[in-house]
């Protein structure tokens, strides 16, 4: 007779993966949402988890190397091997890349409504590495280390990144808040 | 004004506040842990390629070649390999039943070759390494063919791994098979006959599936066998050998629709 077991990690691992799960789901899916909004937050979070089920012995978080940013940077491993196989995500992405600042938390007054109206509109004008960056450094208080596990680049090229994501931001609001150019100067 | 990314920030922040996944944390568990297994299959030459999901760190990318494979792993559709009988089932979602022989490129998850059912699984992956399917798939030419180990993996999957002078299926978390008496063994026979039944349905219901693993279990004369339903409100199912606890197990899955 053929002998078989599922290659299923111990149960501890099990155990270890329960409380990986229950501790970081709920914000790994708030940050896929966010920062990946023309993704189904429901399968990345799944399929990240599915990775570290299967990777359980092998991990150990601690130091730099925390569950955070693990789950983050497979996560977005997962949305980057979506993305360059859906040919129409650019165009998807461009459209529901706002965010939609009405369906969620409506601001509590009239002049934040237009002013988060006009960030929401600068940033969808910017480039998706930019847009990526801004949203996951907005959602969560990453360090420059963390943001450089996630997007998997040296911490000194992750501060340049960010530094520059949020001039950039900040050039495409001024350019809507400043009065059009009257056409050169007497 | 206030500082564009202070507005970006306080709003987004709002906006996670608001945001819940679908799926309760211990129901996810028992979903991954029940079914947790490779993902994805295209179809080459007749045959299934299957990628396995990404095993990696955050700061290992994998060769491209690798990472064209796992692109394969986001396409959704239904892969029936040329020759009869051997069917994957391709999904987006974790869920992912495998008639077949798993040649896989390396001893670790990896890419991977699905084949027939074969009666000498370690000679029909070691054609695939002699041609130079493997261990690059995609890469034609002589190889060389490696020690090739016949392990039963998750679910009763028979994969044939690589594997160095002195290791064994344990490496891998496996335990050794014996390919000689699979195809006569009748919990293989329960296996293959579920996985084409139900598994590579686009949806099968509890009641139906129910039914086809009670013929089954008659046929293949395994009258101590007990099935159970994890979800008995689940729309569609997949049906999973249990040979430790001689059990066949239906578990939920997305349906197409989700």
């Amino acid at each position: 007779m053929t002998s078989r077991r599922a290659d299923q990690p111990d149960g501890g691992a099990h155990a270890r993966f329960t409380a990986l799960v229950r501790e970081h789901q709920r914000g790994l899916y708030a940050h896929v949402r966010v920062v990946y909004p023309h993704v189904d937050a429901d399968t990345v979070v799944n399929e990240t988890f599915t990775t570290a089920w299967q990777r359980i012995d092998e991990l150990h978080f601690d130091g730099a190397a925390t569950a955070t940013t693990w789950l983050r940077a497979t996560a977005r491993y997962i949305v980057q091997n979506r993305r360059r196989g859906e040919r129409r995500w650019q165009a998807l992405n461009d459209k529901v890349a706002r965010l939609d600042p009405v369906a969620y938390a409506p601001p509590p007054d009239h002049d934040a409504g237009i002013e988060l109206q006009m960030v929401m509109d600068a940033l969808a004008s910017l480039s998706t590495s930019d847009r990526e960056v801004l949203l996951m450094t907005a959602l969560d208080d990453l360090s420059p280390e963390d943001v450089g596990e996630i997007l998997g680049v040296r911490t000194n090229a992750a501060k340049v990144r960010v530094s520059r994501a949020r001039a950039r931001l900040r050039a495409a609001v001024a350019e809507r808040t400043e009065p059009p150019d009257q056409g050169g100067t007497r | 004004m206030t500082d564009p990314f202070d507005v970006l920030r306080s709003h987004v922040r709002s906006v996670a506040l608001l945001e819940h996944p679908d799926t309760d944390p211990d129901d996810l568990v028992a979903q991954i842990t029940g079914v947790a297994e490779p993902i994805t299959a295209s179809t080459r030459d007749g045959a299934s390629v299957l990628a396995f999901p990404a095993a990696r760190s955050p700061r290992s990318h994998g060769s491209p070649r690798r990472r064209r494979w796992l692109v394969v792993a986001g396409v959704s559709a239904i892969v029936v390999a040329g020759g009869a009988g051997v069917a994957a089932f391709v999904g987006a979602r974790p869920s992912t039943p495998t008639a077949g022989v798993v040649c896989r490129a390396s001893i670790s998850n990896s890419s991977a070759i699905v084949i027939e059912p074969s009666a000498d699984p370690v000679a029909a992956c070691a054609d695939l390494w002699a041609r130079g399917d493997l261990p690059e798939i995609g890469q034609k030419g002589p190889g060389e063919i490696p020690r090739l180990v016949a392990c039963v993996g998750a679910r009763g999957t028979l994969e044939v791994l690589p594997a160095a002078k002195g290791q064994t299926c344990a490496a891998a978390g496996m335990v050794e098979a014996d390919p000689s008496g699979s195809l006569d063994d009748p919990v293989v026979a329960l296996q293959e006959r579920l996985a084409i039944d139900i598994n590579v349905a686009a949806c099968q219901a509890i009641e139906p599936a129910t039914d086809i693993v009670e013929a089954a279990l008659r046929e293949l004369e395994l009258p101590s066998w007990t099935i159970e339903v994890r979800q008995p409100t689940a729309t569609c199912v997949i049906a999973v050998v249990e040979p430790t606890s001689t059990r066949v197990l239906l578990i939920p899955r997305s349906s197409p629709t989700d």
